[in-house]
């Protein structure tokens, strides 16, 4: 990548599903849309479900067909391209989900599935070298120590600490870009800080770009630098969260904005 | 009178096949008066769920509940095994649950459904339930035309509406809600959170709502419970818990749950995980994660009053 240039550079996307029958003359799930995410950013994308989020996310991992525009990965265009080259070409960006009980396969060890994407996409050669890489990737992740997680498999471990397997799962690939899909969405509040704070710390210490989608506006708003609100494709609002709370006059959005957590963060009334 | 008097709930449960009874909930007691509501929050696990089936009369046969509760008037299960609450009793009882998929039936008309809520004499009488259903569908907001529909051509938001005029159907004087808007998108819960609001106000209905959303719970409760390891260990009106909260626990909570002010340094996560009901200790259940345990805290604390709560919790102290 040379200097300047994102990690993620998106142009004009548009994401058009094949039209049944049915859908004729449906609008596009994503409908011309512009932003960039670099080194060490968190960004969000903030809207409900069917506002073309995940769309977005598709459209970069090769999951949703792209109609039109462009998407750039390490200032590579992806897209007209298949099989191996384009599977290199998007390695740098990695998906982590929101289902932590569903996603990983119940039959791996903690280490078999962190080592997975290792062989995958051919990264560490040898058994001995993806097992040592596996460790130090748990252990990062905050699973410490780690050899006692190796062995483990998803079901004896909670909900977080699989969220936090899954992000090692995603870190194993060596990933420039991490594509959070609500992350944190299916855990209790009380964990949710905790992967929060996680993947905060891999995009400062790692330099790690990363694009969280979420349709929890409060905590895009405390962890993003910069966010992107959907509604219907298009984005209608943009900015810090500074900017959003304090700035933006689009009515979706402040409406979005008085809905959340309605019941705190007010003085307690007089009784 | 009360709608709603639960009086030390305890209710056992096989957890593993044919492992011993497992105690879920553990001396539980609240009451509500009409129109009042109560919520119900804590991480998975706490006991919240078994809780409101207890209450509902849907706990598995395999379970064995005791204490009391009674619902306007009528003692359900006196120390019954089994807490088998008569279906007649059940009338009084609405309960809304958070996968709306699960709780319609798939193959059935929406209208049809709604019918088999209604109360036997109104369901007697064809004009009359037929009125019934259209103003049901019309309360909660869908076009009567949608009686005709089947679940699966709704979307959630409608779905759930639907569930509710199911809960409204026998005229119900309690409505028993878990995490109702859960699977929902911000503004179609807000919308469904103002509609629940309108409808119980309307009507008079008491509520207990199970949560994990601590800001939804005091936007609309009256009074909130914190459970934690099958016990309430802190109680009180939703401003005071949620604004002063005098347990570590609700305090975690609280700090847990992002508002639209915070910055990510004040939001915290709890360190460790609910207790394994199955093996509790004779100490305070929250000790392992607790920041202010200390030796007092190897005996269990009751619930007591202090300020204008109940909260068990040995180093809570008045403000
Ligand atoms: N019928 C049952 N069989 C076995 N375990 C149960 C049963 N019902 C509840 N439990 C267990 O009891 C605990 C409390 O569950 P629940 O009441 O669902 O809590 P909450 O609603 O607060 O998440 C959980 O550990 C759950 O697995
Ligand atoms: S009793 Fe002790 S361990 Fe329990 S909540 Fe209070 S201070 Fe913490
Ligand atoms: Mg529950």
């Amino acid at each position: 990548m040379s200097a300047g240039e994102q990690l993620l550079s998106i142009r004009n996307l548009v994401v058009r599903y094949q039209a049944g029958r049915r859908h004729a003359g449906a609008p596009p799930a994503v409908a011309g849309v512009s932003f960039d995410v670099g080194a060490g950013e968190l960004v969000g994308l903030v809207g409900e479900s069917g506002s073309g989020k995940s769309s977005i996310a598709g459209a970069i991992l090769g999951l949703a067909p792209v109609g039109s525009g462009e998407v750039r990965l390490l200032g590579q265009r992806l897209g007209g391209r298949s099989g191996a080259a384009v599977r290199r070409l998007r390695r740098p960006a990695q998906l982590v989900m929101q289902d932590p009980f569903d996603s990983l396969n119940p039959h791996m060890t903690v280490t078999a599935l962190v080592e997975e994407p290792m062989i995958v996409h051919g990264l560490e050669r040898g058994r001995e070298r993806r097992a040592a890489r596996a460790l130090e990737l748990l252990d990062a992740v905050g699973l410490r120590p780690a050899h006692d997680f190796a062995a483990r498999r998803p079901h004896e471990l909670s909900g977080g600490q699989r969220q936090r397997v899954s992000i090692a799962a995603a870190l194993a690939a060596e990933p420039a870009l991490l594509i959070a899909d609500e992350p944190v969405s299916m855990l209790d509040v009380s964990v949710r800080a905790g992967i929060l704070h996680l993947l905060d710390a891999m995009c400062r210490e790692r330099r790690m770009g990363i694009l969280m989608i979420t349709h929890d506006l409060p905590t895009a708003m405390a962890f993003c630098d910069r966010l992107l609100v959907m509604r219907h494709g298009h984005v209608v609002a943009s900015g810090t969260p500074g900017e959003i709370r304090d700035q933006t006059l689009d009515a979706y959005t402040r409406e979005l904005i008085n809905a959340a957590s309605p019941g705190l963060g007010v003085a307690p009334q007089e009784t | 009178m009360n709608v709603l008097e639960v009086e030390r709930l305890n209710v056992e449960v096989a957890v593993a096949h044919d492992g011993p009874p497992t105690r879920i909930v553990r001396d539980a007691s609240f009451s509500l008066a009409p129109g009042q509501r109560l919520g119900l929050i804590g991480e998975s696990g706490c006991g919240k769920t078994t809780t409101l089936l207890a209450i509902a009369g849907l706990l598995s046969a395999s379970a064995t509940v005791g204490g009391r509760v009674s619902i306007a008037g009528v003692d359900q299960f006196s120390g019954i095994a089994g807490g088998r609450i008569p279906a007649l009793a059940r009338r009084d009882v609405g309960v809304v649950f958070q996968g709306t998929m699960n709780a319609l039936n798939p193959v059935q008309r929406i209208g049809a459904q709604l019918r088999e809520g209604l109360r036997a004499e109104v369901r007697a009488d064809a004009q009359l339930a037929r009125a019934r259903v259209d103003d049901l569908l019309e309360r909660v907001g869908l076009s009567p035309t949608l009686a005709r529909a089947y679940p699966h051509e709704l979307s959630g938001g409608m779905r759930q509406r639907a569930c509710i005029a199911i809960a409204l159907a026998g005229e119900p004087r309690l409505l028993l809600a878990d995490e109702p808007t859960t699977a929902l998108d911000t503004l179609v819960e807000q919308r469904i959170v103002a509609l629940l609001d309108e409808l119980c106000r309307e009507l008079q209905l008491a509520v207990v709502l199970v949560s994990h959303d601590l800001g939804l719970a005091a936007h609309f409760c009256d009074e909130i419970a914190v459970m934690y390891g099958g016990r309430i260990v802190e109680r009180g009106a939703a401003a005071e818990v949620t604004g002063a909260p005098h347990h570590p626990y609700t305090a975690l909570l609280l700090a847990a749950t992002p508002t639209m002010t915070s910055t990510k340094g004040q939001i915290v996560s709890i360190p460790g995980a609910p207790p394994d009901l199955r093996d509790l200790g004779s100490g305070c259940a929250f000790a392992p994660r607790c920041p202010r345990a200390a030796d007092v805290c190897a005996a269990r604390p009751e619930l007591r009053e202090l300020d204008a709560v109940q909260v068990a919790c040995h180093r809570a102290v008045s403000r």
